[in-house]
């Protein structure tokens, strides 16, 4: 996990910026499907990065 | 105002405590919608499951005097469903079930929460069909479709969502249920409440329930993707088709911004040195598909067309289709801010819309791509900019200020299928014009005198 949570923070947040929070990942995730909370999506994840 | 406890215990005991979101990590992602730079915390998110419980919320919220925004998948592109501030959020998407195919009168009938794409899958599966494409139809809800009245890319030949609309179940404001319209295709009864719901952006009632009207499936299709040197000449192929008194299903343009941004996200195999990409779709009867589509590329080549592509199966034709649907995503992909505006202008206009929007874009310094319905003059302006820089951000307020005042100059329109909203709110009062912003005003204060549902949207 170590490595993958430095690259987070090299991270430039102009990449997190790039969701444009359109919706258009909620057909295809599965988690979101499942509870259809927002939270459990690629859109509600990227935000509370 | 924040909701408090009382109201939220009174919510739990209405739609059941898993329905109610309050902690703030499940509220962030309902803080926005599809509309770039806009963001307002709720207080609370409640899922309903029925029209019963909508009607008991939205009683409470006159009893405690809370705002309601109601939505659906929130991708809306006018803000219409950004919550208020501390206000509640009204999910619909767990009301998803379709509740009647009438094959005899081609109408379904579907709860608000239903997706546009499985509205338009059960249709064919009936061997009918549902037009509205709206751009987020794998996703968006139909309630969504009706409250921002959504178009698509097939509004020239099949209108948009009011032209399908045969009925509607509303909660309205104080918690009455009420149904307007029927099966019928003529009913003259009154005024025709439901076309005032329509496009009412969820200031007016909550729609629950949604009676469609479906048509024949179209027995063929034919695509093709016609590549120019110049926007005119796209321009004018379009002009010529509507003259030939062709009306296709699709005619969509991409300029020389938005081409490159497509190739690079979904190698379709564009070509990068035109200025301007025209896809065309012709559907109906075969024998006439094949006749239009022939026509069609005659006319493509005759206004001097580099290459006309045409779709050789099913296969083709939606890889075609794809280049046009990707493209707000892959505009979105070069800068971290992307803003997608609607202005629209009547078809005539068009190539002169497009060469002020280039104009503008140049003389404000900023990077912009322009796509769109080129058959019905809704074309989408987008500019690609990063919300962190003030100083470019108003320059992009500015360069749009100018181009919905040449939109409006030459007879069109601020918003063609995304709303008003938040977005556009302090442009409507000058489009509408004081009669239309009084008899507004008045509407809404009638149905919801105490201000609960979607304030400080659309106008105040």
């Amino acid at each position: 996990m170590t490595p993958r949570l430095s690259h987070l923070k090299d991270l430039d947040y102009s990449v997190v910026q790039q969701c444009m929070h359109c919706g258009l990942c909620l057909p295809t995730c599965p988690t979101y499907d499942a509870t259809k909370l927002e939270r459990n999506s690629p859109r509600g994840f990227v935000p509370r990065i | 105002m924040s909701l408090g406890n009382d109201t939220l215990a009174k919510l739990r005991e209405i739609v059941g405590a898993d329905n109610v979101l309050t902690s703030k990590e499940d509220l962030i992602p309902y803080s926005f919608d599809g509309t770039a730079a806009l963001q307002q915390m709720p207080g609370a998110v409640a899922f309903a499951r029925s029209t019963e419980q909508i009607a008991a919320v939205l009683k409470l919220a006159n009893q405690n005097k809370f705002p309601v925004v109601t939505r659906g998948s929130g991708t809306g592109l006018s803000g219409g469903s950004l919550p208020v501030s501390e206000g509640l959020v009204l999910c619909l998407v767990k009301m998803d079930k379709i509740l009647e195919l009438d094959r005899a009168n081609l109408t379904m009938l579907v709860e608000a929460g239903v997706t546009t794409l499985t509205i338009s899958d059960a249709a064919t599966a009936a061997g009918l069909f549902y037009p509205p494409d709206p751009g987020s139809m794998k996703i968006s809800t139909i309630g969504g479709n009706v409250a921002e009245n959504s178009g698509g890319l097939r509004g020239l030949k099949y209108g948009i969502t009011r032209n399908y609309v045969m009925g509607l179940e509303v909660v309205l404001p104080d918690g009455e249920v009420c149904w307007m319209g029927n099966k019928c295709v003529k009913d003259v009864a009154g005024y025709s409440l439901r076309d005032l719901f329509i496009g009412s952006e969820g200031t007016l009632g909550v729609i629950t329930k949604v009676l469609l009207r479906l048509i024949p499936k179209p027995q063929a299709k034919k695509t093709m993707v016609a590549t120019y040197a110049a926007m005119d000449q796209a321009a004018q192929t379009v002009s010529d088709i509507i003259a030939a008194q062709i009306i296709p299903c699709t005619l969509e343009f991409l300029d020389r911004t938005t081409i490159r941004c497509v190739e690079d996200f979904a190698k379709v195999g564009l070509p990068l040195d035109c200025e301007a990409l025209l896809l065309m779709e012709t559907d109906g009867h075969p024998a006439a598909v094949a006749e239009e589509a022939a026509k069609m590329e005659e006319l493509a080549r005759k206004n001097g067309a580099k290459e006309v592509r045409v779709a050789q199966d099913e296969a083709e034709a939606t890889k075609l289709a794809t280049a046009r649907r990707s493209a707000f995503s892959a505009l979105a992909r070069v800068a971290p801010t992307t803003i997608l505006e609607d202005a629209t202008v009547p078809r005539s206009e068009l190539a002169r819309m497009i060469r002020f929007v280039d104009t503008v874009g140049k003389k404000y310094n900023l990077k912009v791509g322009t796509f769109g319905h080129m058959g019905d003059g809704n074309l989408h302006p987008t500019f690609l900019t990063d919300e962190r820089n003030k100083e470019e951000m108003h320059r992009v307020e500015e360069a749009f200020k100018e181009i919905f005042d040449e939109a409006i100059r030459l007879g069109g329109t601020i918003t063609g299928e995304h709303g008003i909203g938040l977005a556009k709110k302090g442009i409507l009062p000058k489009f509408a014009g004081d009669a239309q912003m009084r008899v507004l005003r008045e509407l809404r204060r009638a149905l919801d005198p105490n201000g609960i549902l979607n304030p400080g949207k659309m106008f105040d």
